[in-house]
């Protein structure tokens, strides 16, 4: 059988089917967690953002006109849940840069590919705020440009050159984190 | 082709030259061949893509394991009820889910109290005036306006 698609079951969540609602749930939860942390930096905060972000579906959902696809929605809800989380609390740093499925077999390599995705994840911590939600959509998410560009609420040149300013930043920074490692290992 | 429209290039068609289109191809060789910068830039740009691409592979447990808290949480608290108001037309659909209301009718009837005060109040005003320019130079406002009373005389 088919599985229901976001849409189908969105219809049956605007009826009140509290079945579907979990399984949108089951599907959106992890996506909306791994967004906000990487967004906010705390994972506390993100399982706030991702709750709050999936009632906010529940609730709004009899209203909700499929002009858009469900995930273009969805994202714009947390991603406004993680601008205004923002607002009220500093980054605070990843609680987990990334514990690999796959670690490495060598200690030391893993250990040093953890300070790399840590270093890089700070970087785009540091990002200003549309480009970051640009890196995250288009490298996390796996978004193209166009859906990014919907999401965010802009064209795709605007995302384009949010892009590159975002990845020249992030040369600049690693490059620099790069050059003070060295400097430390001297 | 200019370095900045090669680095646009770059974030619209990817990292391998060898896949854009046909012309963007070949002007984007001629500046590399020609530019030593394009070249360490797309070296650059090649090396930080994929450390993109590799993080964002991660699966880690700090995403999964409050995901699976959010969702039990969801399954088994009450759910709140839902807004069947009307769908506001003309409201994009993010702003819907933050659950505004049109503000209309609030509006207009703050706007409505406005106008009443203004009307009483200017009828007061000139009420008050007509019978000032009636009375004469008696209640001449500018006389109490610039002339300091008592209490501001002991105070100074």
């Amino acid at each position: 059988m088919r599985e229901p698609s976001d849409e189908d079951l969105m219809s049956a969540i605007a009826a009140g089917d509290e079945a579907a609602f979990r399984v949108l749930c089951q599907r959106y939860a992890v996506r909306a967690v791994a967004f906000a942390r990487r967004f906010v930096g705390s994972g506390t905060d993100a399982e706030d953002i991702a709750q709050e972000a999936l009632l906010r579906v529940w609730r709004a959902a009899p209203r909700w006109r499929p002009d858009a696809a469900f995930g273009t929605w969805f994202y714009r809800i947390v991603i406004n849940l993680c601008l205004n989380a923002r607002r009220r609390l500093p980054f605070l740093g990843l609680d987990a840069a990334g514990e690999r499925a796959d670690p490495a077999p060598d200690a030391l390599a893993g250990l040093e590919r953890q300070e790399e995705d840590r270093a890089l994840l700070d970087a785009v911590a540091a990002l200003p705020e549309r480009q970051r939600v640009a890196i995250l959509l288009t490298y996390w998410e796996g978004f193209s440009n166009a859906h990014a560009a919907e999401i965010l609420g802009t064209s795709v040149s605007g995302v384009e050159t949010l892009l590159v300013r975002a990845r020249r930043s992030l040369r600049l920074s690693l490059g620099a984190a790069r050059k003070e490692g060295q400097g430390d290992d001297a | 082709m200019t370095r900045e429209d090669f680095e646009h290039f770059l974030i619209r068609f990817g990292t391998d030259v060898s896949l854009w289109p046909h012309d963007t191809r070949a002007a984007a060789e001629a500046l590399l061949a020609a530019d030593p910068a394009a070249r360490a830039l797309l070296a650059e740009e090649t090396a930080l893509e994929r450390r993109l691409w590799d993080a964002a592979r991660l699966t880690t447990a700090a995403d999964t394991r409050p995901a699976q808290r959010v969702a039990r949480a969801l399954a088994n608290a009450p759910l709140p009820r839902q807004s069947r108001r009307h769908p506001v037309l003309w409201l994009p659909d993010w702003l819907i889910a933050l659950d505004l209301r049109p503000a209309w009718p609030s509006i207009a009837a703050l706007a409505g109290m406005a106008l009443l005060g203004f009307m009483v109040g200017s009828s007061d005003t000139l009420v008050g005036i007509g019978a000032g320019a009636r009375a004469g130079s008696a209640t001449d406002v500018s006389a109490v306006v610039f002339e300091p009373g008592p209490i501001g005389e002991g105070v100074l």
